[in-house]
């Protein structure tokens, strides 16, 4: 065997030298790319190449989230459409996964809960607002319901996809050591469809943020939805593209939280 | 003195699509000596892990029974542990924790569990990566893990699916002489499955030939040479002449196999 110290010719790469350089690279040429794209936007609007009222300019997005961030208005609408999405999401994942491993692991269940399942999600979701509006008003309950409804399907069909899967090897091992039902499900279907769930929860939480702005749209006087949607009437281009930048930005920063979460629940996975 | 008993176990499948009921495996029979070790050997597809299930109590037979030592086989029980082939270790679970397993499935504690499993992982020469996931490990390694694991319940008998089958040629020899000295030392009964020739007569104080599907036992074969055996073994006169009639044993079935399926195949 060679040692580390082998001479190295002027030339000569090695291999991890080129890989160090590569997630620079992607964040100068990502970077660049927006940065691009808003400068020619910018160019665009100013030569009257773009109308102005139509797409307003980047420069006065920032400055309609200068004036937001500002003056504070920004903040109450912030805390109404998370704290719904936040309320929202928590139950349309608790019930999702709840449905998801109990479809699962009973059989009997699952012919049951899988047309319905399938029925509703294939459905479009807004058309459900109306019945939706009857039976809960126009309200914070109606605008939670809305989250739910729309979240729970994402996370419910996600994780029982996952329990199906779950590997016949793995449960054969549990069966031959004579692990009881509670405790293969335990040690085997949950942290067998684990990865099914983390997908589940991370689709559910966007359409969840979804569900919030357009129960806003809908019926509300608070929120970044309304916000928009009041904006837009008033022919504010340009906050109501500071309000697509903000939730764009909230979309990345919550996936990328539960992104985390999966990292640590699935460590094992290399 | 603990013996396993196969009498006459047959196996019936339904092919899903065309509901045609065919025979996996015909009226198997055997009787394995305490401490022995036992393999067999058959083409693919002729019924062996089908068998092996069978005696591990995963699956029923159609027809005929297990015992051991007199009781019959009805369920997975402690007196009998699997080492399944490649990638059966549970990903999620660690080195240790996966050794634990079938221990803490018999209710013993999560920490007593995993100090007995300590010894058995330095016996398969895994001291070291306790703590390592099984993606961590080589398949060498993971297949070590997998024996361990099935020693930690301390069985009577040892059921091993072609646990080398996916081993590089040298990797599967070491290991092939790492189990002879586990087998020694634990004088576990040992039911080895393999369509490896040579590996079957190292290993084994009797060979098994299955015929191909449905499969039936068609020659058994006592190996003579003596213990302590070294892999020098396998380049002898004695050896190669055992070789060659498990070969010819088995060379009408190959071909009967790589000809069209006859109405044999599907008669139920």
């Amino acid at each position: 065997m060679t040692t580390a110290s082998e001479p190295v010719i002027a030339g000569e790469r090695s291999m991890r030298q080129r890989s160090r350089w590569l997630p620079k690279a992607r964040l100068v040429y990502g970077v660049s790319g927006v940065v691009g794209v808003l400068a020619l936007w910018e160019v665009a609007n100013r030569t009257n190449l773009i109308n102005p009222t139509l797409i307003s300019r980047p420069s006065d997005i920032a400055y309609a989230a200068y004036q937001q961030f500002s003056t504070g208005t920004i903040w109450g609408n912030l805390e109404t459409t998370l704290s719904v999405w936040l309320v929202g999401f928590l139950l349309a994942s608790l019930i999702g996964i709840v449905i998801g491993l109990v479809s699962g692991v009973f059989r009997y269940v699952r012919y049951v809960t899988d047309p319905l399942l399938n029925a509703t999600n294939v459905a479009p979701d807004l058309a459900f607002v109306p019945i939706l509006i009857l039976w809960f008003g126009i309200g914070f309950k109606f605008r939670l319901m809305l989250v739910l409804f729309i979240g729970i399907f994402y996370v419910a069909i996600n994780t029982l996809t996952g329990v199906k899967n779950t590997e016949g090897k793995w449960l054969r091992v549990a069966k031959s050591f004579g692990a009881s039902r509670m405790r293969t499900f335990r040690t085997v279907i949950i942290p067998g469809s684990l990865p099914y769930i983390m997908t589940g929860l991370r689709q559910g939480a966007s359409r969840c943020l979804i569900g919030a702005v357009a129960s806003e749209f809908i019926a509300g006087n608070k929120g970044l939805g309304f916000m928009i949607s009041l904006a837009g009437s008033f022919l504010q281009t340009s906050t109501v593209m500071f309000g697509i930048v903000l939730l764009a930005l909230l979309g990345v920063i919550l996936s990328e939280i539960i992104g985390r979460l999966e990292h640590r629940f699935d460590s094992w996975r290399i | 003195m603990q013996t396993l008993t196969i009498s006459d176990v047959t196996m019936i499948y339904e092919r899903p699509r065309t509901h045609e009921r065919f025979r996996a495996i015909d009226r198997v029979s055997m009787t394995i000596e305490k401490s022995s070790f036992v393999s067999i050997v058959g083409p693919s597809g002729c019924g062996k892990s089908t068998l092996l299930a069978v005696v591990d109590g995963l699956i029923q037979p159609s027809s005929g029974s297990v015992q051991m030592d007199g009781r019959p086989v009805t369920a997975p029980g402690p007196d009998r542990a699997m080492v399944f082939q490649e990638a059966s270790l549970l990903p999620w679970f660690t080195t240790v924790q996966n050794c634990a397993y079938g221990l803490e499935c018999q209710g013993i504690s999560r920490k007593e569990a995993q100090q007995r499993a300590m010894p058995l992982l330095e016996m398969v020469g895994l001291k070291g990566f306790e703590h390592c996931y099984p993606g961590e490990l080589s398949i060498g390694m993971q297949q070590r893990a997998n024996v361990a694991r099935a020693l930690a319940v301390d069985p009577d008998v040892l059921l091993m699916d072609e646990p080398f089958a996916s081993l590089d040629a040298q990797t599967r020899e070491l290991m092939q002489s790492e189990l002879l000295r586990i087998w020694d030392q634990t004088q576990k009964t040992v039911l080895f499955i393999t369509h490896q020739l040579d590996e079957a007569i190292y290993l084994s104080d009797r060979v098994l030939v299955m015929s191909g599907r449905p499969g039936h036992i068609i020659d058994d074969v006592v190996i003579p040479i003596e213990r302590p055996r070294s892999l020098d073994i396998k380049r002898t006169q004695e050896f190669a002449a055992i070789e060659q009639r498990l070969w010819d044993d088995l060379r009408s079935e190959i071909e009967s196999e790589l000809a069209p399926a006859t109405a044999a195949d599907v008669r139920s």
